[in-house]
């Protein structure tokens, strides 16, 4: 049978174009949810089954099984089932579900502290091999590290570095092996390698990665072979689609442990064939729900194995697949399909879960049922995450999707260096400190030392400016050093073979702290803040006399000095060498490590005590929000989204109640929130709505809220799943409500 | 100029849809499950003219699809001349203005404030025994109630619920009264009391009667007081 039969179009025949073959052939939806289907009778099993182990797992402790015999590949394992006479889409990352795997190409000191604090022993020849014969990207770049790169990181002013963990962010195009067959894709590489030629480091550099990718095609067809679906050819039908695009996912994730391994923007592609199917009357509406729910119960068993050093900064065990939904196509139809209904639907037919992390990009020209349907799931859910599709679609055009937490990435044409972050508070502890530490007394950098009793603003200011023109340095240069090896060794040659040859790179730079340094700055110039300095001449805590305006009350004064310094710290990037020719990128997000990065940082002129948390992303501080959620929002969208196009993450949590009084209301009320918040330019934002009073009760009755889930900083976790201080952190925040 | 203790920019609780809300400072009331004593001094607050609250307020209008405006307090008739002028203001913008009051004064400008105002949310403390837990007299209260029985604004009727205090079968059976005589009426609310202001009342070294036992009150009981005032929530 063709596969191609009834598709309309011709330039995407012949040259690798999946946007134009979405154009060509996808139908909007504008009706509402009511077509839906709840879960087939095989979804139910397989589910029941797959909620069993998870059980089992958490009574593990949080890891089920690791396998410590075989390395992390793309066929490494033979194939494995849940539950195989009730799968309709097949494929784990190894032989069994939700057993580890070994990754030890980006270090094998993780490797070894992951399983020894699972109890695991590793095994001794693997051990061999890469401590003696292979070297691991974590040991090439500590390698190169210069002592400043290393006493940055070990202080916490650089944090979260991909250089002992997979940098993840790459969205490989996983719809190109769908609709063409890794065959087509591979003799398409072929003609790229051999259209170069060996002329410099650059295109030599080029030319190997290509040659990688090409054997990485050969790879996943083998594996598709062993699963018995022939992906060396295109997707015939809707379940041969939804089936090809998850090898293909599956095949990243076997080989890959990045932070974020997401999934990309694949609903109107994946809805053509259903469509198509349903015409042909070869496919019923549970059908289609099934694909797309037992889709989502493979990627909601997507694991890594992970250090406990890392599950601090990144809690709950996220593995961020994040999957985009909705848009607005450049031509002005909405990209909204059935299958975006489908997606959300999962939700309720699996329950409510942190994995996939759905993400809407919202339009004020979306139909208005999708934005009610999305309104309510947010509201009934905490699960999902708005992203404003009128603010990137004119950068990124119609064809991208979320990278990670909330980094828009074109599908297939972009990749990025993820850089994780800085901590803007120490800098600025540096910049009140003479360029010591706050914690241990050490010499960072050298700058003047203030005089005087009280911090005077202009002494402050240039002395920040100097610590982060040093910053923008040290960061970009820390960069170049840990993304030159991690392509030399751990290149993601899976993601990559489904992404142009010479793709865009984005090098995405990031802060921390930004509203303790907006507020602390604040302090400095409309209070009078005095520094009680301990003999070293460090100041230990700050006394502040007087008002000042804080960050997230709609205030220009100090809204004004967060996006001084967000503007002073990107252009100082901007002018260092990046790697690649990579473009700079910033991101105000923090994920849940604003607890950690806190718990390291000193007292600051804000009044905010050493060691407390700081607001997650972009959020400003906990408390200090005084004129209500829309002036917060305000204050946010100031933040300017044409240099952090990284991303600017902020967390809106609020309670029913205050929402709207009832479900009309409420779903009423947050389009607004959302469509006056992305009118003003706002850029990301979690949508929570719960209690507090349900969060201090699943903090004491964690089994009866197996499910609670809510938005962090990007993602979203199992609130059971965060740690002791992590769920304080979340309980403190502000809550809008009233009494 | 007016003296502002706060502007809340999203409020779903005071009117209808979603709107912002001015607490003007200072209130002579003194009720005594007040929950924003911080109001209560004239002196406090920030200075601040009728056109940069306005401004300030015009930047929420984006997120608010009806845009409303509350003014509430502290008591806004306390800043009788700013109140009206504000009013009068954000009228002409567009906005819709509810008033949030206790009717303390003298009636005359109660009145023309009510006429100003979209909506009227009335608070009435006690409608047997006001005194017990504030300042408002009877003779006061009676000639507001005057006043909108007489208004074709429409009003909204506030009534906290505090259980030994203002739930009694009299106290009902005099508030539904009250409440028949206002035609314009379009709504009742009985807010349930809680202790959560005590902290706010300690900062300040106050003391209230309903601090010594542990009032709160759930919602069966306002949907009983409710029941007994033939309302439904
Ligand atoms: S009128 Fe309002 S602000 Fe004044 S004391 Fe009573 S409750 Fe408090």
């Amino acid at each position: 049978m063709d596969p191609w039969r009834g598709f309309k179009g011709d330039s995407w025949r012949n040259r690798v174009d999946v946007a134009d073959f979405i154009r060509d052939n996808y139908q909007p939806y504008y009706g509402d949810e009511s077509f839906l289907s709840g879960p087939s009778e095989r979804t139910r099993k397989v589910w029941a089954r797959c909620l069993e182990l998870m059980e089992e797992e958490k009574r593990a402790g949080g890891v089920l099984a690791i396998d410590i015999k075989r390395v992390a590949g793309i066929t490494a394992w033979k194939p494995g089932y849940i539950d195989r006479e009730n799968e309709v889409i097949v494929g784990l990352q190894t032989d069994e579900p939700l057993k580890r795997m070994v990754n030890p190409w980006g270090g094998w000191r993780m490797v070894e502290q992951a399983c020894k604090a699972r109890g695991v022993e590793p095994d001794p020849q693997m051990a061999k091999i890469f401590t003696t014969y292979r070297r691991t990207q974590n040991e090439a770049i500590f390698r190169i590290y210069t002592p400043a790169m290393r006493q940055a990181r070990r202080l916490g002013i650089i944090t979260g570095l991909p250089d002992a963990y997979g940098r993840g962010r790459l969205i490989g195009d996983y719809r190109r092996v769908a609709l063409y067959g890794t065959e087509f894709l591979r003799k398409e590489k072929e003609k790229d390698l051999y259209a170069l030629d060996n002329v410099d480091d650059s295109t030599i550099h080029l030319r190997e990665d290509i040659a990688d990718q090409i054997r990485a095609l050969e790879r996943m067809a083998e594996l598709g072979q062993a699963y018995g679906c022939d992906i060396t050819r295109p997707a015939a039908n809707a379940r041969e689609a939804v089936q090809w695009l998850y090898m293909a996912y599956l095949c990243a994730v076997k080989e890959q442990n990045g932070a974020a391994m997401s999934f990309g923007h694949n609903s109107p592609f994946l809805d053509i064939y259903i469509q198509r199917d349903l015409d042909e009357g070869t496919l019923t509406e549970t059908e289609a729900q099934e694909l797309i729910d037992q889709l989502t119960i493979k990627l909601r068993l997507v694991r890594h194995l992970r250090t406990p050093e890392y599950d601090e900064l990144f809690a709950g065990d996220p593995t961020w697949v994040t999957e985009s939904l909705g848009g607005m196509a450049e031509d002005g139809r909405p990209l909204v399909t059935k299958t975006d209904y489908r997606w959300l639907q999962t939700l309720r037919n699996l329950g409510t879960a942190p994995e996939p992390n759905l993400t809407v990009l919202w339009s004020s020209r979306l139909p208005k049922p999708f934005r009610e349907f999305c309104a309510r799931t947010a509201i009934e859910t905490s699960a999902i995450q708005f992203e404003n599709d009128d603010l990137m679609r004119p950068i990124f055009g119609d064809d991208y999707g979320i990278s990670c937490c909330v980094s828009a990435t074109r599908i297939g044409k972009d990749m990025q260096f993820f850089g994780a972050r800085v901590n803007l508070a120490k800098a600025l502890l540096l910049a009140i400190n003479g360029g010591r530490d706050e914690m241990t007394g050490e010499e960072v950098v050298n700058v003047p030392e203030l005089t005087g009793e009280y911090l005077e603003w202009d002494q402050v200011w240039s002395n920040y400016e100097k610590v982060l023109t040093w910053l923008s340095v040290l960061y970009s240069r820390t960069m170049n050093c840990i993304h030159y090896m991690h392509d030399k060794y751990n290149y993601e040659r899976v993601q990559m073979a489904l992404i142009d040859s010479n793709p865009h790179r984005h090098m995405a730079f990031g802060v921390a702290g930004l509203s303790v340094v907006a507020d602390s700055l604040s302090a400095i110039r409309f209070a009078r803040v005095k520094a009680i300095r301990n003999e070293q001449g460090i100041a230990e805590r700050f006394e502040i006399e007087g008002d000042f305006p804080c960050y997230g009350n709609d205030d220009d004064r100090v809204d004004g000095l967060a996006v001084r310094v967000l503007r002073y710290f990107y252009n100082s990037l901007s002018e260092q060498p990046i790697y690649r020719n990579a473009v700079p990128t910033l991101s105000v997000l923090t994920i849940t490590s604003n607890v950690v990065y806190g718990k390291k940082t000193g007292a600051t002129p804000d009044g905010r005590e050493r060691g407390k948390p700081f607001a997650p992303g972009a959020n400003p501080m906990h408390g200090r929000e005084l004129s209500g959620v829309v002036a917060a929002m305000r204050s946010v969208a100031k933040l300017p989204y044409e240099i952090c196009r990284d991303g600017i993450s902020y967390t809106f949590s609020i309670t029913p109640r205050a929402l709207g009084e009832d479900m009309p209301q409420r779903i009423h009320n947050l389009i607004n929130l959302l469509n006056g918040y992305f009118g003003s330019g706002g850029h990301h934002m979690n949508v929570n709505v719960y209690s507090r009073e349900t969060l201090i009760d699943a903090m004491e009755h964690p089994e009866l809220y197996p499910n609670l889930t809510i938005r962090v900083s990007g993602y979203a976790v199992h609130f059971t799943k965060l740690s002791k201080e992590q769920q304080m952190e979340v309980i403190q925040r502000t809550i809008y409500e009233r009494m | 100029m007016g003296r502002i203790q706060q502007i809340q920019s999203f409020s779903t609780l005071d009117g209808p849809g979603s709107r912002c809300v001015v607490f003007l400072q200072g209130c002579p009331v003194g009720c005594i499950f007040c929950h924003n004593p911080d109001s209560w001094e004239q002196s406090k607050g920030t200075e601040m003219p009728v056109d940069e609250l306005m401004r300030r307020i015009e930047r929420f209008r984006p997120f608010l699809p009806i845009p409303g405006l509350t003014v509430s307090g502290g008591e806004p008739l306390a800043q009788f001349e700013f109140t009206m002028e504000l009013m009068r203001q954000a009228k002409a913008e567009g906005w819709h203005v509810a008033l949030d009051t206790s009717g303390w004064g003298p009636a005359q400008r109660f009145k023309e404030a009510v006429t100003e105002a979209d909506l009227v949310l009335f608070s009435i403390k006690h409608p047997l025994e006001p005194t017990l837990v504030s300042q408002v007299t009877v003779a006061g209260m009676e000639e507001k109630l005057a006043v909108l029985s007489r208004t074709a604004t429409p009003v909204w009727i506030r009534y906290v619920l505090i259980p030994g205090w203002t739930d009694g079968p009299e106290a009902a059976e005099a508030l539904k009264k009250m409440i028949a005589a206002v035609p314009s009426v379009e709504k009742v609310e009985i807010l349930p009391y809680n202790s959560l202001a005590r902290d706010k009342w300690k900062k300040l070294g106050w003391d209230s009667p309903l601090f010594h036992d542990d009032i709160r009150t759930d919602e069966a009981k306002v949907k009983e007081f409710e029941k007994m005032l033939e309302i439904e929530s």
